[in-house]
């Protein structure tokens, strides 16, 4: 029988360092994206192939979206500042109602610091509200 | 001049309980854990001073404060920032709409407010 999944349109939990983010950007709040491939392939002949799991398959990029001089572009601004990288760890939670129980996907963010600086543009017609993050994790998981 | 500015739990017990939760960071009210993420002083001074003007409420029962316009903005600070079953408790739809959480709320709330309050009043007023 097929699972009926419901999900609440405001359901993210994004805590980082211990701190709970609270400002996010409308629409696409977050994005997550493996930088590698989760396995390496070496085919041989006669159809043959070896497969190896990649050490570092759990790299990911997170891109988050906050609101522009919210206290959480506060707080990324002054990672980006600081004189000593800094280290983020924390969770991407979200919950979920499926087939009447309440469940909630889990992504554990391990060892990152902010990459690639966010871009700025001012513009005097439709306005730029919101400012980009982008944080490289060692390893990310995912559970259910 | 005595320090007008305190927490309504003034008890020993009372101050060495927030103290404790603020320690650990996580209460527990009802068999479910609370867990407390950080704030920015701004967000904790607004919590404080919210709790200055209702200390007497509190020790009289007077519970109208629940229902002020400036609650709601003191009340988005502690959903905001309190974990409860992984996710924000303003992630939860219609937390206190639970017959089951909604027993807490009171609890919930001026135990919330007292330790997020707690690090502005270790020092005292001064005087």
């Amino acid at each position: 029988m097929a699972s009926v999944i419901t999900l609440s349109n405001d359901s993210l939990t994004i805590v980082l360092n211990g701190r709970a983010y609270t400002a996010l950007a409308e629409g696409d709040v977050t994005t997550l994206t493996p930088v590698n491939a989760l396995t390496n392939r070496n085919n041989a002949s006669n159809g043959g192939v070896s497969i190896g799991k990649r050490f570092d398959a759990g790299v990911h990029d997170m891109v988050i979206r906050v609101q522009k001089f919210s206290d959480d572009d506060i707080e990324l601004n002054s990672a980006i500042n600081s004189g000593q990288p800094v280290v983020f760890n924390g969770s991407i939670k979200e919950n979920f109602v499926k087939d009447g129980q309440d469940g909630v996907e889990t992504y554990e963010l391990q060892s990152g610091s902010v990459t690639t600086q966010p871009t700025q543009t001012k513009n005097n017609t439709d306005g730029n509200a919101l400012m980009e993050y982008t944080i490289q994790f060692r390893n990310v998981n995912r559970s259910l | 001049m005595s320090n007008k500015a305190e927490l309504p739990a003034e008890s020993k017990e009372q101050m060495s309980q927030i103290k404790a939760v603020y320690n650990d960071g996580v209460m527990t009210i009802g068999g479910k854990d609370y867990v407390f993420t950080k704030l920015k002083h701004k967000q904790r001074r607004k919590v404080f001073a919210f709790m200055s003007r209702i200390q007497y409420m509190l020790k009289s029962g007077d519970l109208s404060f629940l229902d002020w316009a400036d609650f709601e903005p003191v009340e988005k600070i502690i959903e905001d920032s309190i974990l409860v079953d992984d996710l924000q408790v303003s992630k939860h739809k219609d937390y206190w709409d639970d017959d089951e959480n909604s027993q807490h709320y009171f609890k919930f709330v001026t135990m919330a407010m007292a330790v997020i309050a707690y690090p502005l009043t270790r020092g005292g007023s001064g005087v």
